[in-house]
């Protein structure tokens, strides 16, 4: 028995036939990993998450999820695609798409509701998950009124509920202050812990350290140039200036500048 | 509608600014009078609304000036009874519909619009004009109604959260989808006052206030093109989110549960 | 101080076209029962053809939609001798997201700010409806439809199109909303003759309601939808390229 939950093949997606987005992906993850992606703006990150998720598809190759070719039609059957969105979790970038509800309530509850579970199931995730987020005060506010880590937690909240297999997380820590994201951080180290396969797309090294065992670099080029366990990419300093993600700067010691990758991280956390 | 401007020529930024701020602090002051404690507030959504409907169509109804007065009268003292300041309650629906409506009434009082009773004869710029009883009337009644309407159709939107407001539409035979997409509507509304403030604050803040006409109306026709975009992408997006949460085009509503539970 | 009052009116209606949008007590109740049970089917032909053209996008493309109505209402523009004024957007609208789509989403907008804002208007949605969620997008759309007839949506002609559909769509609709007054004075008075709801016959009504957008909101109206059209043909919105020309051809099929 295979435990591989997403299984890519040779994936290539474009948009509108013209844009390519995608070109020529493999990857294979497990169950219960914790993989992390990293890459410079437009390579093609939250398009493999949506990709992931069954929300584009490839034009050439394949995607195997849970075993099963991943593909519009596979999904158009209300069975499956009820399956496979109780598993799979996305939390977007931008959490005024993902929190397209009149209260925080709905927007919690919207996923369990329309994957078909009872109204007394749906009261008793909306409760658990808002209470794991501590956004319990907030479930009667209209959520395009919240602060920016208001927002995100919430938006985390209406995953959770779902109570999926997979978290699939867009740039969940960006703009978040310090103890925000600490406690994004353990969130998602627990819910890891109890089993669930975590991947996420980042710029945030911090994250990246705290969070992921594996690590997929994307390139300009729109496709993986190196994968690996994270020590090894991440304390490659010379690869990672190679593709931007991290940047040389200057810095004045008793008048004399020099200069040195800029790296804030390396010191593990206990 | 057009407004002459006694200001200058940036001034079209100001309204545009203003309508987009005017909507954000709306919006946000509605939200805190329909979460006081006050009397209106209290009654469910579905019952209050309809009673001001019936309040309402009672007011179109009546032809009696004495018992639109009493209306109005009752529409007030809710009002007063639901914790809303009653300086901002007469301001917020006194202030335009009804005064523009008692701008539109004054012609009507005289004979060449409503020909009847001659109550007295009036002499301005040489030209006579005779006020009739039936023209005062009808005046009367149009903007006592109107006042009336407006006050009542704020007091229910100034009670009612917006979203269970919506969501009683439910109990009128208004189908889910309908109302699930004016919810949507005002969510994003409020996102795009926001990027409208932002928009025209900017160049508030950068670019002098005289601006030709011309360059003006293509900023603003630029503005909205790039908006447009932009909401197109946006709706895709939200598309993909709902699709995503297992939405498959059939709404589905979170019955509600006692609050003390 | 004028702009120090507005911030206590509704946010829209104290910038919109009160020749457009007609508030409780105008209207005798008879008469808006009428034009909402002539929305009704209307509604029901729209509803259907939306399902069918955008399926389970439905519900975002139209409420986004809608909202992006008000966007057009909040911005200003500029216009000679100083002063300012704001479109109404219905034909725009009508051309980017189709009419049958467009008439949804003007009805969307209509009842935020009926209901919501209490810019009035509850028991006059049908009526309102009729000339702004109708009237106004159907016949801009079959005027700039009419003319850009065999013309490559990225041509002048189009732009011409739009401009001639969105001067001709508010016309028209104000035109209905000047009858629909206009006709109060004679069916409903008392027996003394007093007027019930709208004293001004028909006569008055119409040239009111005509004039100010023959002379002058007509022409913001065009300016606006000309400007944007030319705009989006620039920077090749996929609406007009893309979506909005699939969902016209799938209702032609």
């Amino acid at each position: 028995m295979n435990n591989n939950i997403f299984e890519l093949n040779n994936v290539h997606l474009s948009y509108l036939g013209r844009h390519p987005a995608l070109c020529g992906v493999d990857m294979t993850i497990g169950s219960g990993e914790k993989i992390a992606i990293i890459g410079a703006n437009g390579t093609g990150k939250s398009t493999l998450l949506h990709l992931l998720d069954g929300l584009v598809f490839p034009h050439q190759g394949q995607v195997k999820a849970f075993g099963q070719v991943l593909n519009e039609e596979f999904l158009r059957d209300e069975e499956n695609s009820r399956a496979f969105r109780r598993k799979v979790g996305l939390v977007l970038q931008n959490a005024d798409i993902q929190l397209f509800c009149p209260t925080v309530r709905e927007d919690i509850a919207f996923g369990p509701l329309h994957l078909g579970f009872e109204q007394d199931e749906v009261q008793q995730r909306l409760k658990r998950a808002s209470a794991s987020l501590g956004v319990e005060h907030l479930l009667d506010r209209v959520p395009y009124q919240l602060s920016v880590g208001e927002k995100r937690k919430v938006a985390i909240a209406s995953v959770l509920a779902i109570e999926p297999e997979v978290i699939i997380l867009d740039e969940p820590t960006a703009g978040l202050d310090p103890a925000t994201i600490r406690q994004v951080i353990d969130l998602i180290l627990e819910a890891n812990q109890r089993g669930k396969t975590i991947i996420m797309a980042t710029h945030d090294l911090h994250l990246v350290e705290a969070v992921a065992d594996k690590v997929y670099v994307f390139s300009q080029e729109k496709k993986i140039v190196r994968s690996g366990a994270m020590e090894e990419i991440l304390y490659d300093m010379t690869f990672l200036q190679e593709h931007n993600l991290i940047h040389a700067h200057n810095h004045q010691h008793h008048h004399q500048v020099h200069s040195h990758p800029h790296q804030h991280f390396g010191h593990r956390h206990e | 509608m057009i407004r002459t401007s006694s200001l200058r020529n940036g001034s079209f930024i100001e309204r545009s600014l203003l309508a987009a701020v005017s909507f954000i602090k709306e919006a946000t002051l509605f939200e805190e009078y329909a979460s006081r404690q006050g009397f209106m507030q209290g009654l469910a959504p579905g019952i209050k609304i309809l009673t001001i409907f019936l309040l309402i169509l009672t007011a179109v109804i009546l032809k009696d000036l004495a018992l639109i007065g009493l209306l109005y009268g009752l529409c007030l003292a809710l009002a007063l009874f639901s914790e809303i300041p009653i300086t901002f309650f007469l301001l917020r629906t006194l202030i335009f519909i009804p005064l523009f409506s008692l701008f539109i009434a004054i012609p009507a009082i005289f004979s060449s619009v409503s020909p009847g009773q001659v109550l007295r004869q009036i002499h301005i710029f040489g030209i006579t004009g005779m006020i009739t009883s039936q023209g005062c009337q009808s005046a009367a009644l149009l903007v006592a109604r109107i006042t009336t309407t407006v006050s009542l159709a704020v007091l229910v939107s100034l009670t009612t959260k917006h979203a269970e407001l919506l969501k009683s539409l439910r109990h009128f035979g208004v189908p889910q989808i309908f109302v699930m997409t004016v919810s949507m509507c005002y969510r994003y509304l409020y996102l795009f006052a926001v990027m409208v403030e932002n928009i025209c604050g900017a160049i508030k803040s950068r670019v002098g206030i005289v601006i030709p006409h011309k360059r003006g109306q293509k900023f603003v026709a630029w503005n909205i093109a790039n908006i447009w975009s932009r909401t197109n992408q946006m709706s895709e997006e939200v598309y993909r989110a709902m699709l995503s949460r297992g939405y498959t085009g059939e709404p589905r509503s979170l019955q509600r549960i006692k609050k003390n539970e | 101080m004028a702009l120090h009052l507005n911030l206590f009116s509704s946010p829209f209606f104290i910038e919109q076209d009160l020749n457009m949008h007609i508030p409780d007590g105008y209207l005798s109740p008879a008469t808006c029962g009428v034009l909402g049970a002539v929305m009704l089917p209307i509604w029901t032909v729209a509803s259907k053809i939306v399902k069918k053209t955008l399926r389970a996008r439905q519900v975002p493309y139209l409420a986004i939609g809608a909202a992006f109505s008000f966007v057009i209402m909040m911005f200003n523009v500029p216009i000679p001798g100083g002063s300012t004024g704001h479109a109404v957007g219905g034909v725009l609208i009508a051309i980017l997201l189709g009419p049958w789509a467009a008439c949804i989403a003007m009805t969307v907008a209509l009842v935020v700010q009926a209901l919501l804002f209490g810019d009035g208007g509850i028991t006059a949605i049908g009526a309102n409806c009729f000339n702004m969620a109708f009237v106004l997008p159907f016949v801009g759309y079959g005027v700039y439809k009419l003319m850009g007839v065999g013309s490559p949506i990225g041509s002048k002609r189009r732009v011409f199109a739009s401009g001639v559909g969105a001067y001709v769509g508010i016309c028209t609709a104000a035109t209905v909303a000047g009858i629909e007054l206009g006709l109060q004075p004679i069916l409903f008075h008392t027996a003394n003759g007093q007027a019930l709801y709208c004293p001004y016959g028909i006569k008055t009504s119409i040239s009111v309601m005509a004039g100010g957008n023959l002379l002058v909101f007509g022409w913001i109206e065009v300016l606006v939808t000309v400007l944007v059209f030319k705009y989006l043909q620039k920077i090749k919105d996929s609406s007009l390229f893309l979506l909005g020309k699939k969902m016209v051809d799938k209702k032609n099929d």
